[in-house]
């Protein structure tokens, strides 16, 4: 033991951040198709819509948390220790993953605040906003979902 | 006589620009923030403490106070975007939200291309390993 913040819960935590990172995957992946079909017209997909936009601001908001709760251990035991030693591409991979789900932050939590309030008889530019940000969100998600599970395959925890 | 626009031709347009105000400012201050020396709070894990500095000796993590500081200066520009936009009418609003896209994809884009450009070439500096180390 190194003394790092949560050491011991690194497993655990490990294991929800990729639960709830799952969950994310495939509601951004849903709501990506149903966004883009109602910013072309279909109208009755509204409703899906704001449920998926709660779902997604919440299992992305919850991910993220997670991600910066184990960071701590993997910058010293997975990172510092080995990955820069024995892996130093998956060390790479990995803060082009951290940055990459830092930068799809600000548009889940716009999706989030938007969509779940979206009327879109009433406001057709602010559905192709949504449009845009589900499409968006779910190229960040699906990119890091894949990063990561590359990079676990070589060290996890 | 108020100049502001009726509720109803507004609809959620004014939630949506401030969203977009709050995106492209997060975004900006990622982008800033890591092209330009930038005071930021550091977590030391070894050390269990946080430093405010540009850059502060042996093992640091720069990423809790990037986030912090972008979602603090989002959040300032989603309240100058309110101050700004509160009595627009529906047109003004949907134009604002148009250019607004554009800045936040065209940011997204920009940042992690750099990111993806610096961290492709990083030479990785690991670090010592303690006694009875075994990598596994």
């Amino acid at each position: 033991m190194s003394g790092i913040f949560l050491e011991s819960w690194a497993r655990p935590l490990l294991v929800l951040h990729a639960c709830v990172a799952l969950a994310a995957a495939g509601a951004t992946t849903h709501l990506a198709i149903v966004g883009v079909r109602l910013a072309r017209g279909e109208a009755h997909l509204a409703r899906l819509t704001r449920i998926y936009a709660q779902v997604i601001g919440a299992t992305y908001a919850a991910a993220f948390a997670l991600g910066l709760l184990m960071y701590p251990h993997y910058r010293y035991v997975v990172r510092g220790l080995y990955l820069d030693r024995y892996e130093p591409w998956a060390s790479s991979l990995f803060d082009i993953k951290e940055n990459l789900a830092a930068l799809g932050l600000p548009l889940a939590l716009a999706l989030f605040v938007v969509g779940r309030r979206l009327e879109p008889e009433r406001d057709p530019a602010v559905t192709r906003w949504v449009a845009a940000l589900a499409v968006a969100v779910w190229l960040v998600v699906v990119t890091t979902a894949v990063a990561g599970l590359l990079v676990t395959d070589v060290k996890g925890v | 006589m108020s100049v502001e626009a009726p509720i109803a031709e507004r609809g959620k347009l004014p939630l949506a620009v401030g969203s977009a105000c709050f995106a492209a400012g997060y975004l900006a201050t990622f982008f800033v923030s890591t092209a330009l020396p930038t005071p930021l709070l550091w977590y030391l894990p070894l050390e269990r403490r946080f430093a405010f500095a540009v850059r502060p000796m042996g093992l640091a993590a720069d990423f809790y106070g990037r986030v912090l500081l972008s979602l603090a200066v989002g959040g300032l520009a989603a309240f100058i975007g309110h101050l700004l936009f509160r009595r627009a009418t529906g047109a003004r609003l949907e134009r604002a939200l148009r250019v607004l896209s554009v800045w936040t994809f065209a940011l997204l884009v920009f940042t992690a291309a750099m990111y993806i450009y610096l961290l492709a070439g990083r030479t990785a500096l690991p670090v010592p390993l303690p006694s009875g180390y075994v990598p596994r």
